[in-house]
C-alpha cells in the first residue's frame, strides 16, 4: 500500500520558505517549526507533526488529511496554519503521484 | 485526587495480592478488544476514588505455557485497561489519568506494562512504547492486528523487535486470539512470584536529543519499525476510494446521515419486544411481590425488624452498586429511613415497594435495551474506523456553534437516552468542549420523551397519521435546533471560546469484531443498570413520598378507590406543590393537574403521561389504554367550561417537553461527569427558562388566534 511507505529521507529540501500546513497542495512537505503553543503544540507533535518529520497532504480542504507515518489524520487549517513547511523536491520517490 | 490510600487497602485486602498489569497503548490500536478477549466476563469497572474516570479490570491468571498440564504454574493479574492515549503528555483528563496510572503517582508503581502496539503500523505506534520503556518497568509489547498486517504483506520479525527493545514481544490478534496464549505466558515471565530484580535499565531511545523529542522518538520508531518488518505483497482490500467519499464534504454528509438513520431504526425496531418483555416482567414481580406481602396487619413486634431489615438491605445493595462509601451521616440517614419504613402502615409499605420502588426502577430500565442497542451499534462503527470519519465530516458544520466533531457521537447517543449520551462525551478531548457538550445534550429528543409526545399527538392529529407524523419530526428539529444554539450562546457567554481546533487520528478501516461489541455493550448496560439501583432507586422513593403524603383524613368516603387516589394525590404534597405553581404555568395554559405531571415527571417524563391519568381519575390502567386516557382528557373543562387540553395547550405542553430538563437522574450523570453541581444546576436553569419562555410564546400566540377554545 503507498501511503504506508515512507520517501526516502535524502531529499534534499528546495530552497527555505515560511509556508505553513493551510497553504500548500497535495504532496509530501517536511516540517520546519511548529508555532503552536501549550496543548495545541503537544497535540500536534505526538502524532507526529514535529520538526524534521516528513507529512504528506493527502486531501485539502478544513479540515484536511494528511498522512504521517502511514496514518490518516484529519487537521483543521486553524492549526495547519501554525505549521512551517518546506517543500520536498522531486517529491517523495515511494510515494505514488 | 490524591488517593493511594484506597489502593493501599485495596492491595493488602487479600494476602497473596494480584500483580496489577496496566494494559497501555494508542487509541485505534485494539487495546479495548485485547482487554475484552483477554478478560471475557470477568471485567468489571473500576472506580477510583476522586476520579471520574472509568477504569476496566478484571482479576485472571497467567500461566506458563508446558507441555504437562500438572506442573504448570500460575499466577493471578490484575489486568487494568488504561484509556487510550499517544504519549505521556496528556491532552485529555482520561489521558492524564493513564499516564499518572503509568508513572506510579496514581495507585502505585505497576508490576507490568503491555504497551499494544497497532501492527499495520508500526512506526507510529511504537512512539508511545520508547516513552514507556524509558520508565523501566516492566514491559512487554503485545503487536495487535497482526492478522490485518498479514493480509496487507507486512511481516513482523518479533525476535528482531524484542532485541531492538529490550523487552519480550508477542504479536497477538484479538480479533482471531491468536498469540493470547504466548502474551499471557510472557506477562506471566514477568510477574512470577520468583522475579529477578528489575531489568537492567535501558538505553534512552532518545539519547542525546536537542530539538524537538518528539521527532527523535519518531525517527527512533521508524528505525526499529524498518528493522523488524517487511513490507511484501499486499493482499488486502483498497480502501482508499471509500475513504475519499466519506470524508468529503456532501456524500460524507448524506453517508454519515444514512448511517444515523439505519442505527435508530435498528434501535426502535429490535428495542420493541425486548422493552415490553421487560415491562411484563417488572409488572409480574410487582404482583408476585404484592401477593407475598400479608394483607392482615402483622404482629408488630414480628413486622418491624422484616420490614426494617429489608429497608436496610436494599440500600446497603444500592450503596454497594453506587460504590458509595458509608460515612456516619449516611449511615444515620439509612437507619432512619429504615426505621420509619419499618413503622410504617402495612398499606403504605405495600405502596412503597410496588409503585415506588418496582415501578421507579421500571420506569427507566425499560429504556435498557435501547441502550443495549445503541452501544453494540455505536461499538460496531467505532471499531471499523467509521465514526472517527463521522466526526470528521461534522466537524465543519459543528464548529460554527462551538461544538467538536468528536460531539456528534455523543449527540447520536443521547436520542435514546441523555444518560449513556453524557457518558460517551468522554471521549472530547478538552475540557470546554466537553463540557459544552454535556450542557446541551439533554435538548436532543430521548425516548423517554416519546409517550409524551404520542399523547399529544393523539390529543391534537387522532385521526391525522401524517399530521402526527409531521408534528414529531418538528419536536425532533425543535430539539437539535434548540442545542446548536444553545452551544453557540454557550461560546458566546458562559463557557466562552472556540470549538479547539481538529487534530484527530483517522482509523484504517478493519472488520468490527462482533465478541468486542457484546462485551462493550454489556459493560455499558452494567453502568446504566448501576445508575438505575442507586440513584434512580432514590428518587423514586422520594417521588413516591412526595406523592403520597401527607395522607388524606381518615374520616371522609369516598365513592371509589378511583375517587379517593385522585383526592389523596391533590392532598399530598406533590398535589399542593402543583396547586401552588399553577399561577407559575398558568400563562402556558397549564391547569393545577398538569402541574402535578410535571413535578412528579422529574423522576423520568414518561412519568406524566400515568400521573395525568391518576389526576384525572383514570387510575393506573387508564395510562395503558391510550385511547380512554385521550379521550377522558379530551373531555377536561376549564371552571369557565373551555377544554384544558386545548390546542394552544398541547402545543404548549409538547414545546415544554421537548426544551424543559425533565430527567434528575440525567442532572446526577451530569453532575457526576462535570465534577460538579454547579453545572447540574446550570443546566437545569437554562433549560426550564427556556422551555417556559418557548411554551409561553407558543401558548400566547396561539391563544391570539384563538386555538384556545377548540380541541
Amino acid at each position: 500500500m503507498a501511503t504506508l511507505s515512507m520517501p526516502a529521507v535524502s531529499t534534499a529540501p528546495v530552497a527555505t520558505s515560511s509556508l505553513t500546513l493551510a497553504e500548500i497542495g497535495p504532496g509530501w512537505v517536511r516540517c520546519q517549526e511548529v508555532t503552536a503553543v501549550g496543548i495545541d503544540s503537544i497535540r500536534l507533535r505526538r502524532l507526529g507533526i514535529c520538526p524534521g518529520r516528513l507529512v504528506e497532504l493527502v486531501g485539502r480542504g478544513d479540515p484536511m488529511i494528511l498522512n504521517v507515518s502511514g496514518t490518516r489524520i484529519g487537521l483543521s487549517r486553524q492549526l495547519a496554519s501554525f505549521v512551517q513547511v518546506e517543500p520536498v523536491a522531486g517529491s517523495a520517490p515511494a510515494s505514488p503521484r | 485526587m490524591n488517593q493511594p490510600s484506597a489502593f493501599a487497602e485495596r492491595t493488602a485486602a487479600s494476602p497473596p495480592p494480584p500483580s496489577t498489569v496496566l494494559l497501555v497503548g494508542n487509541p485505534n490500536v485494539g487495546k479495548t478488544s485485547l482487554f475484552n478477549a483477554l478478560a471475557g466476563l470477568r471485567a468489571k469497572t473500576a472506580n477510583y476514588p476522586g476520579i471520574t474516570v472509568d477504569l476496566r479490570e478484571a482479576v485472571l491468571p497467567v500461566a506458563a505455557v508446558d507441555d504437562d498440564s500438572r506442573c504448570q504454574a500460575t499466577s493471578d493479574i490484575c489486568l487494568i485497561d488504561l484509556p487510550g492515549l499517544y504519549s505521556l503528555d496528556p491532552a485529555s483528563p482520561e489521558e492524564e489519568i493513564a499516564a499518572r496510572r503509568i508513572s506510579g503517582q496514581l495507585g502505585g508503581i505497576a508490576d507490568c506494562v503491555v504497551v499494544v502496539v497497532d501492527a499495520t503500523n508500526m512506526a507510529r505506534t511504537l512512539v508511545l512504547a520508547s516513552e514507556i520503556l524509558e520508565l523501566n518497568l516492566p514491559t512487554v509489547v503485545a503487536v495487535n492486528l497482526i492478522d490485518a498486517a498479514e493480509s496487507r504483506g507486512i511481516q513482523v520479525q518479533t525476535d528482531r523487535l524484542s532485541e531492538r527493545l529490550g523487552c519480550p514481544v508477542v504479536a497477538v490478534s484479538a480479533r482471531t486470539g491468536r498469540g493470547l496464549a504466548e502474551l499471557r505466558e510472557s506477562i506471566y515471565q514477568v510477574v512470577k512470584p520468583t522475579k529477578p530484580v528489575l531489568p537492567i535499565a535501558r538505553a534512552s531511545c532518545v539519547a542525546g536529543c536537542t530539538g524537538c523529542p518528539y521527532a527523535a522518538r519518531f525517527d527512533w520508531a521508524d528505525g526499529v519499525a524498518g528493522a523488524s518488518t517487511q513490507q511484501g505483497e499486499s493482499h488486502g482490500v483498497q480502501l482508499e476510494w471509500l475513504d475519499r467519499w466519506l470524508t468529503s464534504r456532501w456524500v460524507g454528509l448524506v453517508a454519515l446521515l444514512a448511517v444515523m438513520f439505519s442505527v435508530f431504526f435498528l434501535i426502535f425496531s429490535l428495542a420493541d419486544i425486548p422493552m415490553s418483555v421487560i415491562e411484563t416482567c417488572f409488572g409480574w414481580a410487582g404482583d408476585r411481590i404484592g401477593d407475598l406481602l400479608p394483607h392482615q396487619p402483622l404482629n408488630r413486634l414480628l413486622w418491624f425488624p422484616i420490614a426494617a431489615a429489608s429497608s436496610l438491605a436494599v440500600a446497603a445493595g444500592a450503596f454497594k452498586l453506587n460504590e458509595t462509601r458509608w460515612t456516619p451521616v449516611s449511615g444515620t440517614l439509612v437507619v432512619l429511613v429504615s426505621v420509619l419504613i419499618g413503622l410504617m402502615p402495612l398499606e403504605d409499605f405495600r405502596s412503597l415497594v410496588i409503585e415506588g420502588v418496582i415501578g421507579g426502577i421500571a420506569g427507566v430500565v425499560v429504556f435498557l435495551p435501547q441502550i443495549c442497542i445503541l452501544f453494540f451499534f455505536i461499538t460496531l462503527l467505532e471499531d471499523s474506523g467509521y465514526m472517527a470519519r463521522g466526526a470528521f465530516v461534522m466537524e465543519r458544520i459543528m464548529r460554527r456553534v462551538g461544538l467538536p466533531g468528536k460531539a456528534f457521537v455523543p449527540m447520536l447517543s443521547a436520542h435514546a437516552c441523555a444518560i449513556p449520551g453524557i457518558m460517551a462525551a468522554r471521549t472530547i478531548e478538552t475540557w470546554r468542549d466537553r463540557l459544552v457538550t454535556i450542557l446541551v445534550l439533554p435538548l436532543l429528543t430521548c425516548s423517554a420523551r416519546l409517550p409524551v409526545y404520542v399523547m399529544v399527538a393523539a390529543l391534537l392529529f387522532g385521526d391525522s397519521p401524517a399530521k402526527a407524523a409531521l408534528m414529531f419530526a418538528g419536536a425532533y428539529l425543535l430539539g437539535l435546533i434548540a442545542a446548536l444554539s444553545t452551544a453557540f450562546v454557550l461560546k458566546k457567554t458562559v463557557v466562552r471560546g472556540e470549538a479547539s481546533p481538529m487534530i484527530l487520528e483517522l482509523p484504517r478501516y478493519r472488520l468490527p469484531s462482533l465478541r468486542n461489541a457484546w462485551f462493550t455493550m454489556l459493560d455499558r448496560a452494567f453502568v446504566f443498570l448501576r445508575q438505575a439501583g442507586s440513584t434512580i432507586l432514590l428518587i423514586s422513593v422520594v417521588l413516591w413520598a412526595l406523592a403520597t403524603y401527607p395522607k388524606l383524613p381518615e374520616s371522609q368516603d369516598y365513592s371509589s378507590d378511583l375517587t379517593r387516589a385522585q383526592a389523596s394525590l391533590e392532598y399530598s404534597y406533590a398535589g399542593r406543590a402543583g396547586r401552588l405553581v399553577e399561577p407559575v404555568f398558568a400563562p402556558l395554559g397549564f391547569d393545577w393537574k398538569i402541574d402535578v405531571g410535571i413535578i412528579s415527571s422529574f423522576a423520568a417524563r414518561e412519568v406524566l403521561v400515568s400521573t395525568l391519568s391518576i389526576v384525572y381519575g383514570l387510575g393506573e390502567e387508564g395510562a395503558d389504554d391510550a385511547r380512554g386516557l385521550v379521550e377522558t382528557l379530551r373531555d377536561q373543562t376549564a371552571a369557565d367550561g373551555s377544554p384544558v387540553f386545548s390546542t394552544a395547550t398541547c402545543f404548549s405542553l409538547l414545546v415544554f417537553f421537548v426544551l424543559a430538563m425533565q430527567c434528575l437522574p440525567t442532572q446526577v450523570v451530569t453532575k457526576r461527569e462535570t465534577g460538579s453541581w454547579k453545572w447540574a444546576i446550570l443546566q437545569f436553569v437554562y433549560m426550564t427558562m427556556l422551555a417556559y419562555v418557548a411554551a409561553l410564546v407558543v401558548y400566547q400566540t396561539l391563544a391570539a388566534a384563538g386555538y384556545d377554545q377548540i380541541t
